[in-house]
């Protein structure tokens, strides 16, 4: 958990212990006040994590669309964008993407890792070739601070070079538990080695984008959710993790059409679910 | 400017709260201390919400129709130099540039190693800026209406030639096939190209300046891409360029990425699939 979310936390969680510090002074409504309490809490937790549930719930309750810009409007359960063009629809959705076995440049290049990096280009080649309607992968990439990615690398070696050394130095030491710590140490190493040869450190999101047309927005709505699920079909193949993006990262994946943050507190600070 | 309201938000309903509590401690009557936890934790939840939601607040409260506008002009405008994009939020204007990078190398054509090399070129790409940068690869259906006309237009011609050889006494046996032959061709292939979409995949990157005036931003903007286009001829051995007007819509727009004769040719064969 970032430091942020803990502070936000922390002070909305304080109004609730402070109800709770004088719960005595409502009488025969302490229970009630109580439960309340509680709600609170819950819905104050609830928001933290599954806020892309609670948000397009919430619109849909109150019947709200949302007008991202002219011409574009977010549907009341927010899982696409539609435009209308002299009467054509287009709806466009978003699906996340992270990578998580294939890296573009691996920690250590094993000769397993060479074949897979050899295979990802034809694979991806082969997903172009079956995939027959519109659509977008991106990568938002952007450096890191250097000396703050090395020193936190520093840290984790060092946690477990710790629990190494306890490991075997226990009185009945297990060689897996062994193998596993001197695996992800190397693979620390690897990365800080890489670092200190003048490579930076980046950090990413990967999202995939695409449109379907039709004559009415239902039509359109339709179309594009047999494309969302053939692209989760399709990119099966890479190993990706895919999710279908709805609620406030939508908001914020569509603008990214038009403008970047420029800071990368910002985009932490947008899509913190998704690292 | 953004994130400051997102503070006053904040600081506005997490103080109600607060304020809320501490008359209902004093003030007499259960039932109004009760109004008055209810509201102060409805105020907790929407500080707390705040963080995330806090452009959603006031267009939601000015909603007319169920319609919450957060934005009511264009998402962007259109440099007058036509090779960026400008988008202005609050006091800051942001300039994006878009940079076509022409790689058009099938792995069918690669050894292994090459295949291995290709992989850390394109981690090589990615790492030449050290501000966010977007790198996509865009599939679309290509816009065949202008072909169309011009097979459209040949056909026309065929069938006049046709008409008038038919009705020329003149005219030998083998001219009249001949013709026939042409006018039977462009029906195919007028069929063929209409039937059937033709896709293009393009690989873009975009990257995002921002400035005090839309030249300043603009300025930065390609300054950038101009580092980065450097970056990817040397990596990738490609000349990557600048988008301009027409193709940086095309990355943009989705109605550009499903050309109208798509759209009407879809709804023609449905129409034909429910006659059935």
């Amino acid at each position: 958990m970032e430091s942020e979310e803990i502070l936000y936390m922390a002070i909305a969680g304080m109004v609730i212990l402070l109800l709770l510090f004088v719960i005595g002074s409502y009488g025969p409504f302490k229970i009630a006040v109580l439960i309340i309490a509680l709600i609170a809490f819950a819905m104050i937790v609830s928001l933290e994590y599954i806020d892309f549930l609670i948000f397009p719930l919430l619109t849909i309750i109150t019947k709200t669309s949302i007008v991202p810009a002219k011409g574009y409007v977010i549907p009341k359960n927010q899982k696409y964008i539609v435009k209308n063009v002299n009467g054509i629809y287009y709806a466009t959705g978003f699906l996340t993407a992270n990578i998580y076995k294939y890296v573009f440049a691996a920690e250590s290049v094993s000769e397993d890792e060479e074949a897979e990096l050899a295979q990802t280009p034809e694979k991806w080649e082969r997903i172009v070739m079956n995939t027959h309607f519109p659509f977008k992968f991106n990568l938002v990439t952007f450096a890191q601070d250097i000396q703050e990615y090395r020193e936190d690398l520093e840290g984790q070696r060092g946690f477990l070079e710790q629990q190494l050394s306890k490991e075997m130095s226990s009185s009945n030491p297990s060689q897996m538990a062994i193998d596993d710590f001197q695996r992800r140490i190397n693979v620390l190493q690897a990365r800080i080695d890489r670092i200190s040869s003048g490579e930076r450190p980046l950090w990413s999101i990967m999202y995939i984008e695409t449109t379907a047309a039709g004559v009415s927005e239902k039509a359109a709505a339709d179309i594009l959710e047999n494309q969302i699920n053939q692209l989760q079909t399709i990119f099966n193949t890479m190993d990706i993790s895919i999710t279908r993006v709805v609620g406030r990262e939508l908001y914020y994946l569509f603008k990214f059409n038009f403008a970047l943050p420029t800071l990368q507190a910002d985009i932490f600070k947008l899509f913190h679910k998704q690292k | 400017m953004a994130f400051d309201l997102q503070k006053i938000l904040f600081v506005s309903f997490y103080g109600a709260s607060l304020v809320l509590i501490l008359f209902s401690v004093v003030l007499p009557g259960y039932i109004l201390k009760l109004i008055l936890v209810i509201i102060a934790m409805l105020c907790d939840i929407i500080a707390f919400s705040s963080r995330f939601y806090w452009y959603f607040f006031i267009p939601f409260l000015h909603k007319k129709g169920g319609m919450a506008v957060l934005r009511s002009n264009e998402p962007y405008l259109l440099s007058p130099s036509g090779n960026t994009i400008i988008v202005r939020e609050g006091g800051t204007i942001y300039a994006s540039a878009f940079i076509k990078i022409p790689i058009y190398k099938s792995t069918t054509e690669m050894s292994n190693d090459e295949k291995v090399d290709f992989a850390r070129m394109f981690s090589r790409v990615i790492t030449l800026s050290k501000s966010p940068i977007r790198i996509s690869s865009q599939m679309y259906i290509v816009s065949k209406e202008d072909y169309i006309e011009k097979i459209r237009d040949r056909l026309n011609q065929a069938e006049d030639k046709y008409q008038n050889i038919n009705s020329n006494t003149n005219a030998t046996q083998g001219e009249i096939s001949r013709i026939k032959g042409e006018v039977t061709m462009w029906h195919n292939l007028l069929d063929n190209v209409s039937r059937s979409q033709s896709y293009s995949l393009l690989s873009f990157a975009m990257i995002t300046a921002a400035g005090g005036t839309d030249e300043e931003a603009s300025n930065l903007a390609l300054q950038q891409a101009d580092e980065i286009i450097a970056g990817i001829n040397a990596t990738f051995g490609v000349t990557a360029s600048i988008a301009e007007n027409s193709e940086i819509l095309l990355l943009i727009e989705p109605e550009q990425t499903i050309p109208y004769s798509t759209v009407s040719e879809q709804i023609r064969a449905k129409t034909a699939a429910e006659g059935l």
